[in-house]
């Protein structure tokens, strides 16, 4: 049997793809239509299959009465609105460390350290420092004579900067190498005519870095809102979204009520509104660079 | 920044970045050196970096105590195993597809690789639930193979990472060795691999890293602490409020942090590269 030469080209090329085309046309083609149809019924995994009930587009009105639900949103607004410092603050130390250092490599790494790490060693590790008693933290704030220092994760109140502290130890090394490689293509004939007129270091950041950095910072936005939405794993760890609901966020719920209370339709139809919120997020952003994304 | 004559700022923005680093770098030396130390004086105050005595109690006691009926070396083995499955099921599918997607015309290769790609803004729990419930189907929950299965099937970020770099190898290669005879399994296997060293590392640091820290796919598919990995022990050992001791927690974070702290300090270049190439996490 002889095969034509395009034929088995063509027999090959699928053939090369083929656990990749099967993982595609299973775990995400069918997957999306599958839980797209799961989040219309009352679909709950403890009573099984038995009672399942399609009831429409019910579970998706129901999530915006649900008040944990709510919650978990307003949190996750609370924190991507410092993202803008964090994003910020990896800016200041890129542009430090770019400008020659003895031992960069070395700082280097130990930024990135963080990113390597187990998200449970950094979870464990913050729970000790931020113990109200006996952690470190707790421990330097009293030496400056405050009397009644955070409760941090048992707060309600302090709950919130404690884990956005967390995020940005953890976070600012990513996004200072993304910053670094992008200061690395900013011409440096911007900062010498800058230095032949005369401007303060003052100027030539706000002036020439921060536009010319642009794309990377609208890069770096967008990468640090998606992952805001879809961290859950920490919060599981340290706080099991509490006390109370000061601390759940989106992807923690829906890891909750799929997991723990079997409650897939209602989880599947959240994750979608999850999907939705992020969608409509990015999209605002990328509308939005027009307007103060510098393209070389 | 310009350039500067004068070592005086050199000098000062050194001593700047030292000193943000030991901040940055102050919770691990923390937790090192609480591993290290007697229990009742880990929450001294001032911490002593250096603990005086030195005391291996921790990790005695963190590697033969029995957490949930077997001690931490099943927890390590687990995995080790799945690290390395997964390591070799994620290499060998995503490089037989950037392979397929790059170096063979077939109709409807670039259409299916777009999908592909678009696919990439899905946000993981919308799939995370669903792909449960097919692995529930197919009876693999509470095993392993539901850790490294989805491996096999050529995760959308490494095929496209490995695809865009065989592009940059010229397709005269493949064409001279087809007129001499060789099938596009050869090519692939004996050409373009071998070319492909650097590109690989920078897949297996990432996919390492990747597997070996993965918490949430065990913590979501395992039941029988048998079958825990190393993360998820941790997390169980610590919620043990009773028998807690904070020493053996610590000793057992670090023992899990040092083999991927290992790969990452003897293999940063391809980390540093792969980040600023595509954007990749850990």
């Amino acid at each position: 049997m002889i095969i034509k030469r395009r034929t088995r080209t063509i027999i090959d090329g699928y053939l090369f793809i083929l656990p990749n085309l099967v993982g595609f046309l299973v775990f995400t083609l069918f997957s999306v239509i599958f839980s797209l149809t799961i989040s219309f019924t009352s679909w709950d995994m403890i009573k099984g299959f038995k009672d399942i009930e399609f009831i429409g587009i019910q579970n998706y009105i129901d999530i915006f009465k649900d008040k944990w639900f709510v919650d978990s949103l307003m949190n996750n607004v609370y924190f991507l609105l410092f993202i803008p410092v964090q994003i910020f603050l990896a800016l200041l130390v890129a542009v430090v460390l770019n400008g020659k250092i003895y031992g960069s490599k070395l700082v280097r790494t130990i930024f990135y350290m963080p990113q390597i790490t187990n998200v449970v060693i950094i979870s464990l590790l913050w729970s000790m420092l931020l113990n109200p008693s006996k952690g470190i933290i707790n421990k330097i704030i009293m030496s400056f004579g405050v009397v009644n220092p955070p409760m941090w994760l048992g707060s309600t109140l302090w709950v919130k900067p404690a884990i956005i502290l967390m995020m940005t130890w953890g976070g600012l090394g990513y996004n200072m190498i993304l910053y670094l490689s992008g200061l690395q293509s900013i011409p440096t004939s911007l900062y010498e005519a800058a230095d032949i007129d005369g401007a303060s270091a003052f100027k030539k950041f706000f002036k020439i870095t921060i536009p010319m950095i642009s794309p990377t910072t609208f890069f770096v936005l967008i990468m640090s809102i998606i992952s805001n939405f879809q961290m859950w794993s920490n919060i599981q760890i340290l706080t099991n979204g509490g006390p109370g609901t000061a601390s759940t966020v989106i992807s923690f719920y829906i890891y909750s009520q799929a997991f723990r209370y079997g409650k897939m339709g209602y989880a599947c139809s959240m994750s979608w509104i999850l999907f939705l919120i992020v969608l409509v997020f990015t999209l605002i952003q990328w509308r939005g660079q027009k307007k103060w994304v510098n393209y070389m | 920044m310009t350039k500067t004559k004068a070592p005086v700022m050199k000098i000062i923005r050194t001593i700047i970045m030292f000193l943000i680093s030991y901040c940055m770098l102050y919770p691990f030396l923390w937790m090192v050196a609480a591993s290290l130390t007697q229990e009742r004086q880990i929450f001294n105050y001032p911490f002593k970096l250096i603990p005086n005595p030195l005391n291996f109690e921790g990790y005695i006691d963190v590697w033969t105590r029995t957490t949930l009926g077997f001690p931490m070396v099943v927890y390590f083995f687990n995995s080790i195993k799945i690290t390395a499955i997964g390591l070799a099921g994620s290499i060998l599918s995503c490089s037989l597809a950037a392979y397929g997607y790059s170096k063979i015309k077939f109709p409807g290769r670039d259409k299916i690789f777009l999908l592909k790609l678009s696919t990439m803004m899905i946000p993981g729990q919308v799939l995370m639930l669903p792909n449960f419930l097919i692995y529930r189907y197919l009876g693999l929950v509470d095993t392993h193979a539901a850790l490294w299965l989805p491996t096999l099937f050529g995760a959308t970020f490494g095929t496209f990472f490995l695809r865009q770099f065989f592009t940059t190898i010229p397709m005269e290669l493949n064409e001279s060795a087809e007129i001499d005879g060789a099938g596009n399994l050869r090519i692939f296997w004996q050409i373009i691999m071998p070319l492909a060293k650097p590109a690989l590392a920078t897949l297996v640091i990432f996919n390492f890293m990747g597997l070996w820290n993965n918490y949430e796919s065990p913590l979501i598919y395992l039941r029988s602490p048998k079958l825990y990995t190393m993360p998820l022990a941790l997390k169980v050992i610590s919620d043990d409020k009773d028998i807690i001791k904070y020493a053996g927690v610590m000793a057992g974070s670090v023992s899990a942090a040092l083999p991927v702290l290992l790969v990452f300090i003897a293999a940063q270049k391809y980390f540093i590269e792969g980040i600023t190439v595509t954007g990749i996490k850990g």
